[in-house]
């Protein structure tokens, strides 16, 4: 007899290696208001108060930029490309996750196999080491610290950064470290489930350890530390004071969308990556936690650093780059990286992208952003298929994006010709197949700075979205509890059925 | 089964692939990316259609 099992069940299937990846996109528009004012719906000017604009700083996405192209214009924002690529380099073997300045010339990356050093002026590799495999990296002067994915931690000698040494290491809890942090002579290491603890870097001893329940991201900032906690599934922001690391004083705790997987901290300005959900930006005032807002961004945003008043994010499908000075956060404009944007460090209007198997070179373009839009490359049908399918068209961006659609090919139409979408908003589009689907495309044409048009195409796929699963069977799988074993898929019929396939790499 | 996938373009690599399957055998999610949120979503959303 079968056991009383969940309604869902969950299906995995471990095969032989390596995963990541991405995808996209982005765009534009200025309103002919004053400085400190911007337009409304109505079409008047109106003085900018440090609110949210006319969509009140939350739309359909939950939250974006916190303003209309108003708010970007009074800032002093023209319409261009924030964000220009330099140049990337591939190493081909290391699987590249997290990232750290060096200093201008040089940034420090880490992943599977080791580490490498790139150039700031075009992403070039200048040199790669042998390591245990890095997971996270934090840097401090000439001095790096890389948490593994084992129960190493290990130091690099930093002082002739195109020649890395590594000149210590400690072992140190149970794997996979999740973040790791330094800050003049104190080393913050967190875990999930296992909290964060305090280690001098001078003695290598751990000297405390914070009051958390599942640390991920970490930060420090002399005497204050930061951790990305979770309590009972919420996901939550500590600030504490580490004046006197074996008694460390949680100053303030907040309450965060999503995960906080990295956190960065510059003087008063804090950011969390919050995976799906986007990002969190905090500002510290005396010791506590206020939020400035959420932004949203296509992908999962992995990384964040801090550089002035911008923010860049690594969202494994993007890059961006948000404006966090005056007024409400903003995405100014997103890049496409080379492979997937899995960590990110900057400075001084430079970024370097930990780009999977390639690092990414980045440069700022102050003053400049645009819209950005976000929708699918790809639509399936099933062949022969009369009924519509839906696309939804995003503008992630920071200005009004305006765009055209047109069918180039096959038996379809489309809802709209022609759509102008505020920051933020998104829309639905229809798809519709003439007389029954089959292949075709839609061309479109934006005012996006650097990708003016381009095509989707309509595609029938036997197995996909909105087909019927083929049958299998699981040989030489049996149930945890043993109770089944050989299974089919059909076995499962009136239950939902999540199917993993995963590797461990 | 797994070379059998329409529609993952939204990932370079082989790993992972999620697909969620409802109740009657259809497949309602398909993804070459690793989205928990997206994943527990369409779950739910099925779950409670069920209801």
């Amino acid at each position: 007899m079968r056991p009383s099992l969940p309604t869902t069940r969950v299906l995995t299937v471990r095969l032989a290696s390596i995963g990541i990846a991405s995808l996209y996109l982005a765009g534009c528009s200025g309103l002919d208001c004053p400085a400190g004012a911007h337009a409304e719906d109505d079409g008047l000017c109106y003085l900018d108060d440090g609110t949210t604009g006319t969509d009140g700083g939350s739309t359909t996405d939950g939250g974006t930029t916190a303003s209309d192209a108003g708010t970007t214009s009074s800032l002093g924002f023209e319409l261009g490309d924030p964000i220009t690529t330099l140049g990337t380099d591939t190493d081909g073997f290391f699987e590249l996750v997290d990232a750290e300045m060096i200093n201008d010339d040089y940034a420090l990356t880490v992943g599977q196999g080791g580490f490498a050093v790139s150039s700031m002026v075009d992403g070039s590799l200048v040199v790669q080491g042998d390591g245990d495999r890095g997971y996270d990296v934090a840097v401090d002067g000439d001095r790096a610290w890389v948490a593994t994915r084992y129960s190493k931690l290990y130091e690099l000698d930093l002082s002739v950064p195109t020649a890395p040494t590594i000149i210590d290491s400690i072992e140190l809890g149970d794997p996979t470290h999740q973040d790791v942090a330094l800050d003049n002579g104190l080393m913050l290491v967190g875990w999930l489930d296992q909290g964060a603890v305090i280690i001098d870097t001078n003695t290598l001893n751990q000297i405390g350890r914070l009051d958390v329940e599942s640390a991920r991201g970490v930060a420090l900032q002399g005497d204050r530390a930061l951790v990305g906690d979770e309590v009972g599934g919420q996901p939550q922001l500590v600030l504490f004071d580490v004046t006197v690391a074996d008694s460390a004083v949680e100053l303030d705790r907040v309450n965060l969308s999503g995960p906080a997987y990295d956190i960065a901290w510059e003087n008063d300005n804090v950011a969390t990556a919050e995976g799906g959900v986007g990002a969190g930006v905090f500002t510290v005032v005396d010791d506590h936690l206020e939020s400035r807002g959420q932004l949203s961004l296509p992908g999962t945003v992995l990384s964040v650093a801090l550089d002035g008043d911008y923010l860049w994010l690594a969202a494994w499908e993007v890059a961006a780059l948000a404006w966090v000075g005056d007024g409400d956060p903003v995405v100014l404009g997103h890049e496409l990286p080379t492979e997937s944007a899995m960590g990110i460090t900057a400075r001084n209007g430079r970024a370097m992208v930990a780009d999977w198997f390639h690092t990414t070179a980045l440069q700022a373009n102050p003053g400049l952003a645009g819209p950005e839009l976000v929708m699918d490359s790809t639509v399936y049908f099933e062949k022969g298929q009369t009924d519509s399918e839906r696309m939804e068209a995003w503008n992630a961006g920071a200005m009004d994006l305006e765009l055209s659609l047109e069918v180039a090919s096959g038996d379809y139409s489309v809802s709209e010709s022609a759509i102008t979408l505020a920051p933020g908003d998104r829309k639905t589009l229809l798809i519709s197949p003439t007389s029954g689907a089959g292949a075709g495309a839609l061309t479109w044409s934006s005012n996006d700075p650097d990708e003016p048009s381009g095509t989707v195409q309509f595609q029938t796929a036997t197995t996909s979205v909105g087909t019927q699963h083929p049958d299998f069977e699981m040989s030489g799988f049996t149930w945890p509890d043993s109770s089944l074993s050989n299974f089919r898929l059909t076995d499962f019929e009136g239950e939902v059925v999540f199917l993993a396939y995963w590797a461990e790499y | 089964m797994y070379n059998s996938y329409g529609g993952l373009t939204d990932s370079y690599a082989p790993f992972p692939v999620h697909v969620v399957i409802d109740q009657t055998g259809v497949i309602r999610y398909l993804s070459g990316q690793n989205d928990t949120d997206a994943v527990r979503s369409t779950i739910q959303d099925l779950l409670d259609e069920a209801r």
